[in-house]
């Protein structure tokens, strides 16, 4: 197994040299040229062609690409084209915030959305199972604007419990992680529900029924572990997805992380930036998809890699 | 109402030896609540398409002098910001929105679950390559992947669906890939190849049926996330003219008001979007139980 | 139940204790900006944010007061020549940077010089061009030398980018001064977390005797309208910049808070794109002017917080002269549209920014000129496409854009800074701002008079003729100047908007 992921490892750089060009064209082909951006719309044609001059956007465009692979390498990534300021600086101010908030709000969202998932399954069709899909509902379609305003008007301004926004203690993740879980919890409660569904009618399932092992134990033990595949699956995207950061969240609580380091860069295109989070966002998926397939085999071992 | 129709279903039905379609129909009517869940978005685009015959407001009927009005007898939700009237423009909305909502998910899963299947089905290079695209597509934030696919396509109504369908199809893809992997090591799928069948008939008959309860369930998930998508797209002018009655758009363009006292202008395009995404839940249910072989004999 | 939170939680506990919490000391003022401050250095700068927080700890030679009426600062009184070429100022004793440099001529040459020297690629070298050379007369007096007459030099260096920063510190930190920003000012620098906060304190020994009358000041950046205005009601912040209108009657309804307007010289306008044929005819352009509800418009996108337009240039712009406002008319619109041989319309694209403020602009011209049959699309687009869009030609009759919204505001306070850039032929896009690709040689003859005078009456007349001639020439549709807005605690004083959307907090005292 350490063998399998440690090829699998050795196997992600090709990759990231194939996504770093796929990355780096990409960024160059979107509309906007930063110097004419960051000179500001007052500036004459002689400031916006000194600026260029100065970040480098004259280069020839192979000249730029390895450049910028040769950051990747170097693990320096360069420096902002907007301040200036080392991107290998910025992003790490911006991932533990990240991180902690997509920490929290996949931790409750997970166990909510797997209680509401089994306490569904296990009521298929009847009006509890109906209750659930309603909240998972619920919290799917509430834009998350609305809960993180609503949130913040309940228990900063009316309660007075909470501050309303920043990252400054610990009781600040409280309010932004509620939010951000909610969408995760409402997915995973109903994939969790229709995992377990289609477990439950499995033959060994009904076999370990009939052999008399209470309905609990056969429902956490047996058939919780057969769902898990695409629980797993889920979560794995679901955290992905958490780590590149959430631009209305951090928004809205002033969240210092990684999505507001990218919107404002891709504001005025600064590239380095905006390729090194890219990067960032691929290596990280890379590694939580390498996670999920190793994970598969454990679940179920017929799952062999070779 | 629905007791006739299962009626009408099971007596067309009996006589006639069992086809997969008259099956899926005698077990679909079982599910009434599904079939409610179905009618509700047909009713609405039944009353968005009749709308101009009974109510006095159009979708951009401006009224300078009756802006963030309240809920009225005159206006039943209210006006926006310009003074139109919201239930209008919910009406005339419910078309686009749902035909966005619908049509993008749908092409990201038909291209999702075929990419899956080969992906987990065939293992080795296919599925390194399949895998690591999808990777890449997921690495990318939706944002910044709309703002690419419109600069080079341009704006309107379908390059939009493109990039919402194109957000879809990672996650369509991992998911199927993940249920591949465990159903082609099942007895059955073992049974089948022993049997000679071709990767194609064990591929889609055998395994795709498998994995439909978690792709029906994302599906349905989806069609409200791609509302809103298609909605912030549209707001950042990448999308549809913000102009247009679109239940996306008049939730972003509500927003400035939400603590200014017109807190109607995101409540019922939210509340529309609610009903939408739980009946396309409750159908999905539905239409899993329907197609499931395995709760033939329960 | 759930260990994995508890561990979560734990492990965002000892993180938090890096951190050092924001303290709502009694003398300590945190301000909410929506904007975001990239550089420390405003000669290096064109964003209003860089003015507003640098305001409190560098200072100009000259600068202006609530009404952008030039008062002296770092200089108490100055001689110009005849033909605007020689400026001589006498400088304020007893002065001293924040590091300790005695400021006096040769700091004041330090800086000019640095602004000239257009090799030094700052964003602000431009506008220091005309700088010949600098001179020391003496400890407290310097000579500022100009290759040709430049009437709003004053005006120019009252601009919040022109600072006068310690020529110790240029020395010692190159460009990296931009993040160790070292002036005059009432506050010294002290921390810069980009994208997050600023904070500034007190300097001991600022020249003003008694000021400042707070501790230091915090900038948060906030970019959700809604969470500026919830922070100010939750006491966590005392000043809400640039507050956006929609929220000003929730914040007025609470008499522990106060909204502060300050009329706005940005005026908006729509550019009328002189190379497509029907914006030749100037019956066109006046039904344009005559078929959107201005009123409407400001109640809409500012709710309500501006002023019609009834010149160019917004009422507090220097040299402003009154003309007779266009009102909305939509049968005489219609009219001049028939006797245009438009009477069934044509089609047009109008561009603007996907910003709020923008998106509803656009949805209301759309509305409004399907009045007169004409048939708009309209495109608010992502900021960054747009200037690539507008600014990434050089041949006008390649642009597709019938309409293009713009907002531009003169930071100098001049006349100059607004006509030249928008309506002289000298600005047309991409090399200023001129949208409309308006040219009038005789708007053009006036901008040059008034350029090669520092005589007010001389200046003023050329402007007023300007200003005459563009309205009537109607190149642009004139939309609205709105109000800038804030929200503030109702015991704080001396923070308030500057009406080209700078903040000023120098003055500011906690009652």
């Amino acid at each position: 197994m350490a063998n399998y992921f440690l090829r699998r490892l050795m196997a992600m750089i090709p990759v990231l040299v194939i996504i770093s060009i796929f990355v780096f064209g990409f960024v160059h082909a979107l509309p906007g040229d930063p110097a004419r951006i960051m000179a500001g719309e007052d500036a004459t044609l002689a400031d916006v062609e000194a600026l260029r001059q100065r970040l480098g956007l004259n280069d020839g465009l192979l000249l730029q690409y390895f450049t910028f692979l040769k950051n990747l390498v170097t693990f320096n990534l360069g420096n902002s084209l907007r301040t200036g300021e080392p991107v290998y600086d910025m992003l790490a101010r911006a991932f533990m915030p990240t991180f902690w908030l997509s920490f929290c709000a996949l931790a409750w969202s997970l166990v909510a959305g797997l209680f509401i998932g089994v306490f569904s399954a296990t009521r298929h069709g009847k009006a509890a199972d109906r209750l659930g899909m309603v909240v998972a509902v619920s919290g799917i379609s509430m834009p998350n604007f609305w809960l993180g305003i609503l949130l913040m008007q309940l228990f900063s301004l009316k309660l007075k419990w909470l501050g309303t926004s920043g990252f400054e203690t610990a009781s600040d993740l409280i309010l932004p992680s509620i939010t951000l879980g909610t969408t995760v919890a409402a997915v995973m409660a109903r994939f969790t529900r229709s995992a377990l569904i289609e477990v439950v009618r499995e033959d060994y399932i009904r076999t370990a029924r009939a052999k008399g092992l209470s309905a609990r134990i056969v429902i956490w033990k047996h058939a919780l572990r057969n769902a898990l595949i695409p629980i797993v699956t889920m979560i794995g995207l679901q955290f992905g997805f958490l780590l590149g950061g959430s631009i209305v969240i951090e928004r809205v609580f002033r969240w210092p992380g990684l999505g507001s380091v990218l919107v404002e860069a891709i504001y005025v295109r600064d590239y380095a930036v905006i390729q090194a989070e890219l990067m960032l966002f691929s290596f990280e998926f890379l590694l939580i998809n390498l996670v999920a397939d190793v994970l598969y085999g454990f679940i179920n071992p017929a799952i062999r890699y070779k | 109402m629905t007791q006739s129709i299962e009626t009408a279903a099971a007596v067309a039905d009996k006589p006639k030896f069992k086809t997969p379609l008259g099956e899926f129909w005698r077990r679909m009517s079982r599910e009434k609540l599904a079939l409610v869940a179905a009618a509700i978005p047909a009713l609405m685009l039944l009353a968005a398409f009749a709308a101009p015959l009974y109510l006095p407001f159009g979708p951009d009927t401006y009224d300078y002098e009756n802006t963030l009005m309240g809920s009225s007898l005159l206006h039943w939700a209210g006006t926006d910001e310009f003074g139109r009237d919201i239930l209008a423009r919910l009406l005339f909305g419910a078309k686009l929105s749902l035909y966005i909502g619908f049509v993008s998910v749908s092409a990201g899963a038909i291209i999702g679950v075929v990419l899956g299947l080969f992906a987990g089905y065939y293992g080795g290079w296919v599925d390194a390559v399949i895998m690591r695209i999808s990777d890449v597509l997921f690495a990318f934030p939706g944002i910044l992947l709309a703002i690419g696919i419109i600069a080079i396509l341009g704006p309107g109504l379908e390059n939009v669906i493109i990039a919402v369908a194109t957000f879809s199809v990672p996650a369509f893809a991992r998911i199927v890939r993940g249920g591949t992997l465990s159903l082609k090591q099942s007895t059955y799928v073992e049974a089948a190849r022993a049997a000679g069948a071709s990767d194609r008939i064990i591929m889609f008959r055998h395994i795709l049926p498998g994995t439909m309860g978690s792709v029906i369930v994302y599906f349905t998930m989806r069609i409200g996330s791609s509302i809103l998508t298609a909605a912030s797209l549209s707001f950042m002018g990448l999308g549809v003219d913000p102009s247009t009655a679109e239940w996306g758009a008049m939730l972003s363009a509500g927003r400035e008001y939400l603590l200014a006292g017109a807190w109607h202008l995101t409540f019922f395009p939210g509340l529309a979007i609610f009903l939408t995404v739980l009946c396309f839940n409750i159908l999905g249910d539905g239409l899993r139980d329907a197609l499931d072989p395995k709760l033939n004999d329960t | 139940m759930n260990l994995i939170k508890k561990i979560a939680f734990g492990g965002a506990l000892i993180l938090s204790t890096a951190l050092t919490p924001v303290m709502a000391v009694a003398a300590s003022l945190n301000i909410a900006m929506d904007a975001t401050v990239d550089t420390l250095d405003p000669h290096d700068s064109t964003r209003n944010a860089v003015s507003s927080v640098s305001s409190g700890i560098l200072e100009r030679l000259i600068g202006f007061d609530k009404d952008m009426k030039l008062v002296p600062v770092l200089a108490t009184s100055w001689e110009v020549n005849g033909n605007a070429t020689q400026f001589t100022f006498h400088l304020r004793k007893d002065v001293m940077f924040h590091d300790g440099t005695p400021f006096n001529a040769e700091a004041v040459k330090v800086n000019m010089d640095r602004l000239a020297d257009q090799s030094q690629g700052l964003k602000r070298n431009g506008m220091m061009r005309i700088i010949s050379s600098t001179e020391v007369l003496d400890d407290y007096t310097v000579r500022i030398d100009l290759s040709k007459p430049f009437g709003a030099m004053l005006a120019t260096l009252a601009h919040p980018s022109i600072v006068i920063e310690s020529p110790a510190a240029l020395k010692e930190y190159g460009k990296d001064v931009s993040k160790h920003p070292v002036g005059t000012g009432p506050f010294k620098f002290k921390e810069w977390i980009p994208g997050e906060k600023l904070v500034v304190e007190k300097f001991d020994g600022y020249w003003k005797k008694g000021w400042p009358k707070v501790d230091g000041v915090t900038f948060l950046k906030v970019k959700e309208a809604a969470t500026a205005v919830a922070m100010l009601k939750a006491g966590e912040v005392q000043y809400v910049d640039n507050m956006s209108p929609e929220l000003v009657k929730s914040v007025a309804a609470d008499e522990t808070f106060k909204v502060l307007e300050v009329p706005g010289i940005t005026v908006w306008t729509a550019g009328m794109n002189m190379f497509k044929p029907e914006f030749k005819d100037p019956r066109v352009r006046e039904a344009f002017n005559l078929a959107i509800n201005k009123k409407a418009m400001i109640q809409v996108v500012f709710s309500g917080h501006g002023i019609v337009p009834d010149s160019p240039l917004a009422p507090n712009t220097a040299f402003y002269s009154a003309q007779k406002p266009y009102s909305y008319d939509l049968e005489k619109a219609k009219q001049l549209m028939k006797e245009a041989g438009y009477e069934n319309g044509f089609k047009i694209e109008a561009w603007g920014r996907n910003t709020t403020q923008e998106t509803r602009m656009l949805q209301m011209l759309k509305q409004m000129l399907a009045q007169i049959n004409v048939d708009v699309t309209i495109y608010p687009m992502e900021p960054a496409l747009r200037t690539e869009k507008l600014f990434g030609t050089t041949k006008p009759e390649d642009q597709a854009f019938g309409l293009a919204i713009g907002g531009w505001s003169p930071s100098t306070g001049d006349a100059d800074w607004h006509l030249r850039p928008v309506y002289g032929t000298e600005g047309w896009i991409p090399k200023i701002y001129n949208m409309a690709f308006y040219s009038n040689p005789e708007v053009d003859a006036d901008i040059a008079t008034g350029l090669s005078s520092a005589d007010p009456e001389v200046r003023g007349e050329a402007y007023a003729d300007a200003q005459k001639r563009i309205w009537e020439d109607m190149p642009v549709i004139w939309l609205a100047t709105d109000s800038k807005l804030a929200g503030a605690d109702a015991n704080l004083e001396g923070v308030y908007p500057m009406p080209d959307g700078t903040m000023v907090y120098s003055d500011a005292e906690l009652k």
